[in-house]
């Protein structure tokens, strides 16, 4: 189920109603009901795969404490294995058997092709949608169970509803059990100004998702869908708008998660922290996708050693992260290199830090200065490298960055609609400047304590603005891929 | 426990809150869904999109296909040439749409569009594309592929105005409904389903230059396009139910719309033997074939691909003229 979808819009005062009719001892049936409902509403079979999951993680949770130190590991493994095998099997399995392929056949060794297998073809597997996000949370309790941080959850009610919550289940954030299964737990008691601040929450997440991630949306899909027809500037645009839509799109499934939550009285972690106000790409990434960086951090980057032992070493470490974030976002070649590209330049910024100071101080540049061109810096950077992201393969990526150089006039618009591109470029700075005064978190004092005939004078321009801006397609949020 | 005061006097003010909470709530939700209602209302009653006129009355005879028909069909001629034969109250549509490959989508479409009619006329043009899907979807996942698009969203194909073809459909902003973005100044969009390219209009001309690009760009498509599709079984399975369906409602006639040999020859590489086989399907079925697609010099397309006005119009003359010589032929044998 989408939640920019009608369906939606019926489940959700359902599931709102029931919670608060019911007393508390029922709400974590009702609630869990709910959630396998919205997954089901997505995919009826593969729903068995988040089963399996919360089954073998309660399992070896619970086990984990009370076994000696060769069985705690053994449990630690069991979830691991079942849940990367999962993940493997399911996202990864057709990517790295069509890559050996690849790699056999330059060798000049002919391994037949998937589809020549029988009947059967790796390419038909359908990736379960929020495989990743649902894998690394409920990983993420067992560790910590393993690493002594938290006790095991005896209810497997609770348990399975920490790994399935609906507002989050699909596409983060990515919540560690210490903070979610505790709220999950507690009374809730109907609170009108926390249930305001959720549905204006929510209401932004629309706004952001069906009024400019999907109209940005257009533009890039035209320039996407056949690089080599296009030019110039419009490919440049197009670029650095999908860096505007794959933002907007993901804040926007976010602040509806977040608002979602807050309505049941949950506080889930913001996952954004105004990126595109980062002034190195160390900070940008700090600030982008907090819940999945702050995993990969406690579970891989620190575990590997961080950046506490040589320089060497700490390049490799970050090396090794964002291939991780690169291949955790897709199994193609195209996220690999991203998630190298952005290593690169990480690595980069963090060798060449005392040179870079020398220069900015030689040049006597002030550091309002220094930020902007970092600014500059970093949206170019990420522009590039968001357009593996975004490409099909590899060879459309080259060929997109190839045609991007190829400036041959000052033509700016694939739509020839200058109406709709001025609006998109009117929506990114107005949001940017809210983002930059209330932060992603914040969004609810806009309209919370004004005056009356404001606040409803708002809430009709949300209507008018809604009604008349939004692209009505229905399309799913980009991370539900993940 | 007996309440205290204060805590009566909490819980009452507390209900009165959540009451006047819930129903500002309520009347925010009318208010939204009023202001939407509205404005696809006003919507609905102009220009929509190049499709929406197709699905706006019932039929008493189809034109079915894909873009070519779309394009290529005059209702008007068919029925202004055919009159004689067709005795029918309801008009003949032109249901060509350049997603509508066969299919248990397409077909159900069918169904509901002429669903009170009986003897009618339905001329279907064909040509390999009719019969493709991507490769990588099995035979149920074509039809999940065909419930997305817009035959598969809707459930009112007859009324107008129709509001459910909008909110199912639509996706464009409403503010269309002051100043519509998806209309080509060279397509008219006729209400009874015909989408006519015009080459010159007031403001500008398609010239021959711009349809020789048009064209390159239509072939290339082509190109890319077989790349990722194949002909699938399960459209000619439907394209047999299709005919088994349409031969008990009146009489059917199958055409190959003429568009340029470079394009045809492409067509014709991925399915050899295409004119033989609509052939043999159409003597099984006892209708016939009107294969145009070697007259090609006789008409001209803006893209390589699509009549414009003028040779639609020409082609859909020519084609009723066939007809009816066949009507006729029919009809003496009969007696």
């Amino acid at each position: 189920m989408l939640f920019n979808s009608f369906e939606f819009l019926l489940f959700f005062p359902i599931v709102i109603f029931g919670f608060y009719l019911l007393p508390h001892k029922y709400r974590w049936l009702w609630l869990l009901l709910g959630s396998y409902y919205f997954y089901l509403a997505h995919e009826l079979e593969l729903v068995i795969l988040l089963f399996i999951s919360t089954c073998v993680d309660y399992f070896c949770g619970l086990k984990i404490p009370s076994a000696s130190k060769a069985h705690k590991k053994l449990y630690l493994l069991i979830s691991i294995f079942v849940n990367l095998g999962i993940l493997f099997a399911f996202k990864y399995l057709s990517f790295f058997t069509t890559s050996l392929q690849g790699v056999f056949a330059f060798f000049g060794v002919d391994i037949p092709k998937s589809e020549n297998l029988g009947s059967y073809s790796f390419d038909q597997i359908l990736i379960p949608v929020g495989i990743s996000f649902y894998t690394f949370q409920t990983l993420s309790y067992t560790i910590d169970i393993y690493r002594g941080k938290i006790k095991p959850e005896k209810h497997f009610g609770v348990f399975a509803l920490y790994v399935s919550f609906f507002p989050q289940l699909v596409a983060g954030p990515i919540e560690r059990a210490s903070r979610l299964i505790p709220q999950l737990k507690k009374k809730v008691n109907i609170n009108i100004s926390n249930i305001k601040k959720g549905l204006i929450m929510m209401a932004w997440g629309f706004f952001l998702k069906v009024v400019i991630a999907d109209r940005i949306g257009i533009y890039v899909d035209a320039a996407f869908i056949d690089p080599e027809r296009n030019h110039g500037l419009p490919l440049y645009i197009a670029a650095l708008f999908f860096a505007g839509q794959i933002y907007y799109d993901f804040s926007a499934y976010t602040s509806i998660a977040i608002g979602a939550a807050k309505i049941m009285g949950v506080d889930l972690i913001q996952n954004f922290d105004r990126p595109f106000f980062a002034t190195t790409v160390a900070s940008f990434w700090k600030r982008w996708h907090i819940s999945l960086m702050d995993w990969l951090k406690d579970y891989l980057f620190i575990p590997l050693g961080g950046s506490k032992g040589s320089k060497l070493k700490t390049v490799r470490n970050v090396f090794i992260l964002f291939v991780a974030v690169g291949l955790w976002h897709g199994a193609n070649w195209t996220f690999i290199i991203w998630g190298a590209l952005n290593a690169v330049i990480l690595i980069l910024e963090f060798v060449t830090t005392p040179l870079r100071r020398r220069v900015f101080k030689s040049l006597r540049l002030n550091q309002q200065t220094i930020n902007l061109l970092a600014r500059i810096f970093g949206v170019n950077f990420l522009l590039i490298t968001l357009i593996f992201f975004r490409s099909a393969s590899t060879a459309d990526a080259f060929s997109y960055i190839k045609q991007m150089f190829n400036i041959t006039g000052l033509h700016v618009n694939i739509l020839n609609n200058y109406f709709e591109l001025a609006l998109c470029l009117i929506l990114i700075i107005t949001v940017q400047t809210i983002h930059y005064f209330k932060g992603n978190d914040k969004i609810y004092e806009l309209v919370t304590n004004r005056p009356k005939y404001i606040r409803y004078s708002m809430y009709t321009a949300y209507i008018f603005i809604i009604v008349l801006f939004a692209i009505n397609r229905q399309n799913t949020f980009i991370y539900f891929q993940f | 426990m007996l309440l205290t005061d204060k805590t009566h006097l909490y819980i009452f003010n507390f209900k009165m809150d959540l009451k006047k909470f819930l129903l500002k709530l309520t009347l925010l939700a009318v208010a939204f869904c009023g202001v939407y209602y509205f404005f696809v209302d006003k919507l609905s009653k102009g220009y929509v999109d190049p499709y929406y006129y197709k699905f706006t009355q019932e039929a008493g005879g189809l034109i079915l296909g894909l873009s070519r028909a779309n394009e290529g069909i005059s209702p008007y001629i068919v029925e202004s040439k055919l009159d004689s034969f067709i005795r029918q109250n309801r008009p003949i549509v032109n249901l060509g749409i350049n997603e509508a490959h066969f299919g248990d989508v397409y077909l159900e479409t069918i169904k509901k569009k002429i669903k009170k009619s009986d003897n009618g006329l339905f001329i279907i043009s064909v040509s390999p594309a009719n019969f493709t899907a991507p490769k990588r979807l099995d035979e149920n996942q074509i039809f999940d592929f065909d419930k997305k698009l817009k035959m598969g969203k809707i459930t009112n194909f007859t009324s107008y105005p129709n509001h459910n073809y909008i909110i199912n459909t639509y996706g464009l902003p409403l503010y269309s409904s002051f100043h519509n973005l998806d209309q080509w100044n060279h397509r008219v969009s006729h209400k009874n389903g015909w989408n006519e390219i015009i080459l010159k209009t007031k403001s500008d001309t398609i010239t021959d230059n711009l349809i020789n690009y048009w064209k390159t760009e239509s072939i290339k498509f082509y190109t890319k396009k077989a790349e990722s599709e194949h002909i699938a079984p399960y459209r000619y399975d439907c394209f047999i139910k299709t005919l088994k369906y349409l031969t008990t409602k009146g009489h059917v006639f199958l055409t190959r719309v003429p568009s340029d040999l470079d394009v045809v020859e492409i067509e014709n590489s991925h399915w050899q033997t295409f004119d033989k086989d609509m052939d043999s399907i159409a003597k099984v079925f006892n209708i016939p074939y009107l294969n145009y697609s070697k007259q090609s010099n006789e008409y001209k397309t803006y893209d390589g691909s699509h009549l414009e006005s003028e040779s639609a119009k020409k082609f859909t003359r020519v084609l009723c003229d066939d007809i009816k010589n066949i009507l006729i032929q029919n009809k003496n044998s009969y007696l």
